[in-house]
């Protein structure tokens, strides 16, 4: 969905739909947008200001058994704002006791940050194992997913999914049948820790064989920590920690480890302070004669967030990245960036 | 003996039947659905009393309990619609979902007040469209509102119906017989005020000044849930300073610092009390929670401003 | 007893001494050959001639430094001459024997230049792109593989290009008819000659980002 007339044509069918649903007229129509602009200034980088992402949600009961979830997204692409499908799906939450599925296009439900639009991150820029492994926006792919709360006396909460698999990350051609699709699994926890305080605990598993035999698999562990003071949250840890291995049909398999930590504290109702630790390696790198070579990507990145309510938010950040390769940096690079978020629409859910 | 047997049987039934599994966001509305369930029901607040239910997360540890609910009760108007639809959706019982039979939004029941008029949007704050929902804190509308945990329980447990019905009657004259009681103890105090005596720091006592008949001067806020500027403040001690205000009150999880700058520009002292029941605390019920409300608007209004 | 002592000393610090000298002979001689200052390890010696600035002949060598992952991206700068009928392809993201890669291979016939993209999905010719291109002069480009994509998104541009955009681009593989077949499945990138010369081969960041 490429064309921008009809882009502007889909906008005033919501905008309508919106105010209609805003007068009671029974459909339970949600619409909201969200605004994501970013600016980066390094000393090779582009050093622009730009629209990163526009998106246009649309949910609704469908009937008493299904939900619909729509939602259009325009990001930055050679210059131009194209507007893409992020996620289309009929789903239920009603249908089967414990159970929630849902069927269409959508970000996948693995990980901590796949399972959040990139907007409602808490940080800027993705992490290098973010990037790596799943998308910079998110792995998003066509299929079915099946969540189910176990019937014990404490939170575990099992996803397990399929999609089509044809392409894996962000694609602008159809890609190919793979040999076996993506297919995936999230185990989650919950432990609450003392007054107002809570973690999250999730193991994931994601698979793949592409079309040329080679097989992909993922684990990861994602932890995510909050206390919140009244409306405040004042301190926020969250993290996860990945590893792949990439097996061809023919040839070596590579292994791969990536991870992020972020701890962030609210000094304020309004200001909070984080720093994002951001490590990646590939542990099976060797040169042409076989010898190992150590290899580390690194960052540090301080980020400082402004939030005059829950539907604004103000981030500035500053990504020291480098590259140790041979035991030498080959690569390091300061970025400053600035971000602004917003909400319109329907009041967003506050997730844990 | 055909019958004789089938009767025991239902009897027996009935003896060892569970209680329904009853959610409620606040402590507030499970005390309430405790005193018209009585032992036919097993409840559970998700919050503890502590928290601003304004800005609550979707602990995953409500999404469990729900999806073991017979009954889900819920303030309404607005007041967790940044959390509780997800926990219910994601709980996967169609049971205690909008429009299933366990689903109860107490607010519907309720004459609301503050329901804004003419164009809303959030260039004012965090306004409830619907009008505000801090209902409970008034006995007679947690009556009204409770009116809606009841049709809840009827409609899930037919069979206790009448039992539901007479101790919903019996909460509605224990509340009115604690409103009434509490009008007597601030009558001669409110007889002796000229005007409003009392300034919030959130529109959450509206309900409560509605009650007993206490004329508040406004909120601390200038729009709501948007933290005062230092200007704000200034400006309304000022103001208050000069109406002769008695107290300022605030919940607990309200701003200590710009209650006490507050009171320090303004020589009004502030009062910050619990909103809610809290089980695990000093104000374990509802009477408890009237009470100590009743008693700080009277040392409020016995206070001398400086 | 003690001169005895002395003598016996002496001896080890002399062995001890040569063993040093041996292994340090020794060491210089696992050092690769470099072609523009970057070290490779020779696949197929051919008849491959090599200096240190040229590469001519037939064969194959791979460098030795590994990309930092299968799925990366990087740029390749080519200067080659080619002899009638002569090859130059240049491999990135194969095994260390050049295979399972992504190659851009440029084949001379006559005056023409033909190319294409061979990957194990399979080869798509672009020769149509070069068009014009007078294959019997030194010829410079610079290559983009993007081997972080599936399948690989491969662009070219000739040497002068400074604006490293899609519209730019002599080769573009996202365009249709000129789809890349597959990925690469390796860390290795290098060259393989037939009747060619090749007097740069460098590696760099990416030119062109999404």
């Amino acid at each position: 969905m490429k064309n921008p007339i009809l882009v502007v044509l889909i906008g005033m069918v919501f905008l309508s739909s919106f105010s209609k649903a805003e007068s009671g007229d029974g459909t339970g129509l949600q619409l909201s947008t969200a605004g994501d602009i970013v600016g980066s200034l390094s000393k090779d980088g582009k050093n622009k200001l730009e629209v990163r992402e526009a998106e246009f949600l649309v949910f609704a009961p469908i009937d008493h058994y299904f939900d619909g979830v729509l939602n259009l997204a325009a990001h930055q692409e050679n210059g131009a704002a194209l507007f893409e499908i992020h996620e289309l799906t009929i789903g239920s939450t009603k249908l089967i006791p414990r159970s929630r599925f849902r069927v269409g296009q959508y970000f996948l439900g693995i990980g901590r940050l796949n399972q959040f639009h990139r907007h409602d991150w808490v940080f800027t820029s993705a992490p290098k194992v973010q990037s790596e492994f799943l998308h910079s926006e998110g792995l998003n792919d066509t299929g079915i997913e099946y969540g189910y709360l176990l019937p014990i006396p404490f939170y575990l909460d099992l996803t397990v999914g399929v999609t089509n698999g044809w392409v894996f990350g962000h694609a602008h051609t159809e890609g190919s049948k793979p040999y076996f699709p993506t297919h995936y699994a999230r185990l989650a926890t919950y432990n609450g820790l003392f007054a107002n305080g809570g973690m999250q605990t999730g193991i994931n598993y994601l698979g793949r064989t592409d079309n040329q035999g080679t097989k992909t698999s993922l684990f990861g562990l994602d932890l995510t920590a909050k206390w919140k003071e009244a409306s405040v949250l004042k301190f926020l840890f969250q993290s996860e920690g990945w590893y792949r291995i990439k097996t061809p049909s023919s040839g070596v398999s590579e292994g791969a480890i990536g991870f992020y930590l972020f701890p962030q504290y609210a000094f304020t109702s309004t200001l909070q302070l984080g720093v994002r630790f951001d490590g990646f390696t590939i542990t099976t790198l060797q040169d042409a004669t076989g010898a190992q070579i150590a290899n580390f990507d690194y960052a540090m990145v301080p980020t400082l967030t402004y939030k005059a309510s829950e539907f604004s938010t103000i981030r500035a950040s500053y990504n020291f990245k480098g590259t140790r390769f041979q035991g030498q940096t080959i690569n390091s690079e300061q970025v400053f960036e600035l971000q602004a978020v917003f909400i319109l629409g329907s009041h967003p859910a506050h997730d844990f | 003996m055909k019958t004789s047997l089938i009767l025991f049987l239902i009897s027996v039934s009935c003896a060892f039947a569970k209680p329904l599994k009853v959610i409620t966001s606040t402590t507030d509305l499970a005390w309430a659905a405790r005193e018209i369930g009585k032992d036919k029901v097993d409840v559970t607040a998700l919050l503890a009393g502590t928290e601003n239910p304004h800005y609550v997360d979707t602990i995953p540890e409500y999404i469990r309990l729900a999806s073991e609910a017979d009954v889900v009760c819920i303030i309404g108007l607005e007041l967790e619609v940044g959390w509780m639809p997800k926990v219910l959706a994601r709980s996967g019982n169609a049971q205690v979902q909008p429009g299933g039979k366990g689903y109860c939004e107490t607010g519907k029941a309720v004459t609301v007040l503050e329901k804004p008029t003419g164009p809303v949007d959030r260039s004012m704050g965090d306004i409830h469209v619907a009008g505000n929902p801090h209902f409970w804190l008034s006995p007679k509308s947690l009556t009204e509102g409770s009116q809606e945990v009841l049709k809840a329980f009827v409609r899930v447990d037919p069979a206790h119906s009448k039992e539901f019905e007479a101790n919903y009657k019996a909460l509605s004259t224990k509340l009115e017989a604690l409103h009434k009681t509490n009008q007597a103890k601030l009558k001669p105090y409110l007889a002796a005020l000229k005007g409003p005596a009392i300034i919030e720091y959130h529109k959450e006592f509206s309900y409560f000044f509605y009650a007993y008949e206490i004329q508040s001067l406004g909120s601390i806020e200038e729009k709501p849930g948007v933290p005062p500027s230092a200007g704000r403040i200034a400006e309304v001690a000022l103001t208050a300073k000069s109406q002769g205000i008695k107290g300022a009150i605030g919940g607990e999880y309200a701003p200590h610092k710009t209650m006490e700058r507050f009171s320090e520009l303004s020589g009004v002292k502030s009062f910050q009390v619990p909103t809610s029941i809290q089980p695990k605390g000093p104000w374990k019920d509802y009477e408890s929670l009237q009470t100590k409300l009743v008693d700080t608007m009277i040392e409020a209004f016995s206070s001398k401003s400086k | 007893m003690f001169k005895k002592t002395i003598q016996t000393s002496l001896k080890s610090l002399a062995v001890l001494g040569l063993l040093c000298v041996l292994n340090a002979c020794g060491s210089s001689s696992t050092t690769s050959p470099t072609f523009n200052s970057v070290e490779y390890v020779v696949v197929n010696a051919g008849t491959l001639s090599a200096t240190p600035t040229n590469l001519s002949g037939a064969g194959s060598l791979v460098f030795k430094a590994p990309l930092s992952q299968v799925g990366s991206k990087n740029s390749y700068r080519v200067t080659f001459t080619l002899q009638d009928t002569g090859s130059v392809t240049l491999v990135a993201n194969s095994t260390v024997a050049l295979a399972s890669g992504v190659s851009v291979k440029f084949t001379r016939s006559g005056n023409t230049l033909n190319a294409s993209l061979i990957t194990t999905g399979g080869t798509t010719d672009i020769s149509s792109r070069f068009t014009g291109v007078d294959a019997s002069t030194a010829l410079t480009y610079q290559v983009d593989v993007h081997n972080d994509e599936s399948p690989a998104h491969v662009l070219l541009w000739d040497s002068a290009e400074t604006s490293f955009t899609t519209a730019a681009a002599r080769v573009n593989s996202e365009n249709s008819g000129l789809n890349a077949l597959g990925q690469g499945t390796g860390t290795y990138w290098g060259l393989v000659l037939d009747k060619a010369t090749v007097t740069a081969a460098v590696l760099s960041t990416a030119k062109f980002s999404e």
